[in-house]
């Protein structure tokens, strides 16, 4: 049972993963991250159940916070960025290099 | 399933409940019409009067999942001593009308305590969130200037790398988790090595994510651009503060819990420690810009503290500690003078000492101190490390590191030899703020006195 959840979980981080390597929208890159983050979460919910006790299933609820003020922080930047600049492909940021 | 019994006794947080309490205070003032240099000076007053009562709340909290013990005592004076000499920084670019947010001040108060919860955690739950607390403070100060088209860039990749490595590394978490039953420190001590393949793959996801932290080379690829973009206060903070905090954490839970698996995590740490010596010294050779030049040095520095984990002894942790206090000093030096002659091409430092002689005497001090020469204290730190490393039979590592350190004083001394061997071309227009003058000061006779009385050696 463990190992479905399990393998669900790192197929998601892959995909996650894959995307944020690939992909150059700054925004899906964003979504990307959350995906992960999500993988990881369902990797601590079925752990937590795995091993018979709760530590895992508040793990989840303190990953959701912080993942959502990840994404704060990390909206709040793209949007500075894209409103100075227009930018929102990744491959366009060459501003700094060296 | 039952739920443990957790004591509530949090004496050893007093002081991380108090810088709470006063970071959400500043919070609030800063947003009334209060003259912002107030915020600062009272800031750094308040937290110079906590660092001496640090040392009183010595012990455990919550248990065991709270230890503030020596080791601890000593990196958090690291952190409030670099916090404190960021905030002056930081005071005097907000009088030069640089920086105009004012949330600054809470914000770099909000990583200073997430890096002192951080070097106190002995469970893998506060252990995540401090470090969060920390990462998303320093990627909210990268972007302070949201004007800046470089400021937002840098925020950008930063906070797109940082961000992959935090999910990588709680990855790791969750499978140290998964193997051990507990996030608690003791008990995963006692049952990492029952089942050993999961937490082998916890353990090198885990230490993925403390490489981006301190940006070994091949995780580096955001330093030197944070570091160019953000405002030079927030990078003389970034560069330092936070790394005394990862490195202590991280050196503390690869050292005294994984060290059964020494061999495993120590032969990837070796490589990595190789390849950002040789590179990271090579790629600071043609830097032209000095905030740039100074990342790609602390790269390299990260690379010689690394040798101080490999060598996988108490002895060898306790030198990167003292590393940490002396690099911080001389690294936010360095970073003083280039906000004080603000002036960050290396080619309009010619004839510094003509100007101003004493930012051209500090900063060689710092060059020296960084190099290693003696009598500065980058030396001794420097050479306690390469001890601790031979010590622990790493002699060929030692001798690589040696030859590069040869290699950066190339470019170290190349901004002595352009202050005091070359004829200028103009005067920097430079600011004299009291604060910086302190920051400077308090600095260079750290790195000397540090150097010429190696008291604070553990």
């Amino acid at each position: 049972m463990i190992n479905e959840y399990l393998l669900l979980s790192a197929t998601l981080f892959t995909i996650g993963l894959i995307g944020f390597i690939i992909r150059r929208d700054l925004i899906v890159m964003l979504m990307c991250l959350e995906i992960m983050f999500n993988a990881v979460n369902i990797s601590f919910a079925s752990f937590s159940y795995y091993n018979g006790n709760y530590t895992g299933q508040v793990f989840v609820l303190f990953s959701i916070a912080v993942a959502a003020a990840e994404a704060a922080v990390g909206l709040a930047i793209v949007l500075a960025l894209v409103r100075i600049t227009g930018i929102n492909h990744s491959d366009e940021i060459t501003g700094l290099r060296g | 399933m039952n739920i443990p019994q957790i004591p509530l006794d949090f004496n050893a947080l007093i002081p991380e409940i108090t810088i709470t309490a006063f970071a959400s205070i500043i919070f609030l003032l800063s947003l009334l019409k209060i003259n912002k240099s107030l915020l600062v000076w009272t800031s750094v007053i308040f937290l110079i009067c906590l660092i001496p009562l640090i040392p009183v709340f010595e012990g455990k909290a919550f248990g065991e999942f709270f230890l503030n013990d020596f080791l601890a005592i000593y990196l958090k004076i690291t952190v409030l001593l670099g916090t404190v000499i960021s905030l002056l920084l930081l005071g005097s670019y907000i009088k030069s009308r640089l920086i105009l947010l004012k949330e600054s001040i809470a914000l770099i108060l909000f990583a200073s305590l997430g890096m002192m919860l951080l070097i106190s955690a002995r469970e893998l739950i506060s252990f995540f969130v401090s470090l969060e607390l920390m990462s998303l403070s320093l990627y909210a100060l990268v972007a302070l200037r949201k004007y800046d088209k470089r400021a937002n860039e840098a925020a950008i990749k930063y906070f797109m790398l940082g961000g992959l490595s935090t999910v990588i590394m709680l990855f790791g978490i969750s499978l140290l988790y998964g193997a051990t039953k507990s996030t608690d420190f003791i008990f995963i001590v006692e049952a990492v090595s029952k089942n050993s393949e999961l937490s082998l793959a916890g353990l090198s996801l885990f230490i993925v994510g403390f490489c981006f932290k301190i940006a070994l080379i091949p995780f580096h690829m955001w330093s030197p651009d944070v570091y160019e973009g953000a405002p030079t206060p927030v990078t003389a903070f970034i560069s330092t503060v936070p790394k005394v905090a990862v490195f202590g954490a991280f050196g503390r839970i690869l050292i005294e819990i994984f060290q059964n698996y020494h061999i495993q995590w120590s032969s990837f740490l070796i490589v990595l420690a190789v390849i950002t010596i040789i590179i990271g010294n090579l790629l600071a050779l043609p830097q032209k810009n000095i905030k740039r030049m100074l990342a790609y040095s602390s790269i390299a520095h990260a690379g010689y503290i690394v040798l101080g984990l490999i060598a996988g002894t108490q002895e060898g942790f306790n030198s990167v500690v003292t590393y940490m206090l002396v690099y911080t000093l001389m690294n936010i030096g360095a970073f003083t003078v280039v906000i004080a002659l603000n002036e960050e091409d290396i080619e309009n430092y010619k004839g510094l000492h003509k100007f101003h002689p004493v930012f051209a005497l500090s900063m060689l001090i710092f060059m020296f101190s960084l190099t290693g020469v003696p009598p500065t204290a980058g030396f001794i730190v420097k050479f306690n490390i390469f001890l601790q490393a031979i010590k622990a039979g790493f002699t060929w590592l030692v001798i690589i590191a040696v030859l590069f350190t040869v290699v950066s004083a190339y470019y170290y001394l190349r901004v002595v030899m352009y202050m005091y061997m070359k004829e200028p071309i103009k005067s920097p227009n430079s600011f004299n703020h009291r604060e910086l003058e302190i920051a400077i000061m308090f600095c260079a006779l750290g790195v000397l006195i540090l150097g010429i009385l190696p008291i604070y050696l553990i």
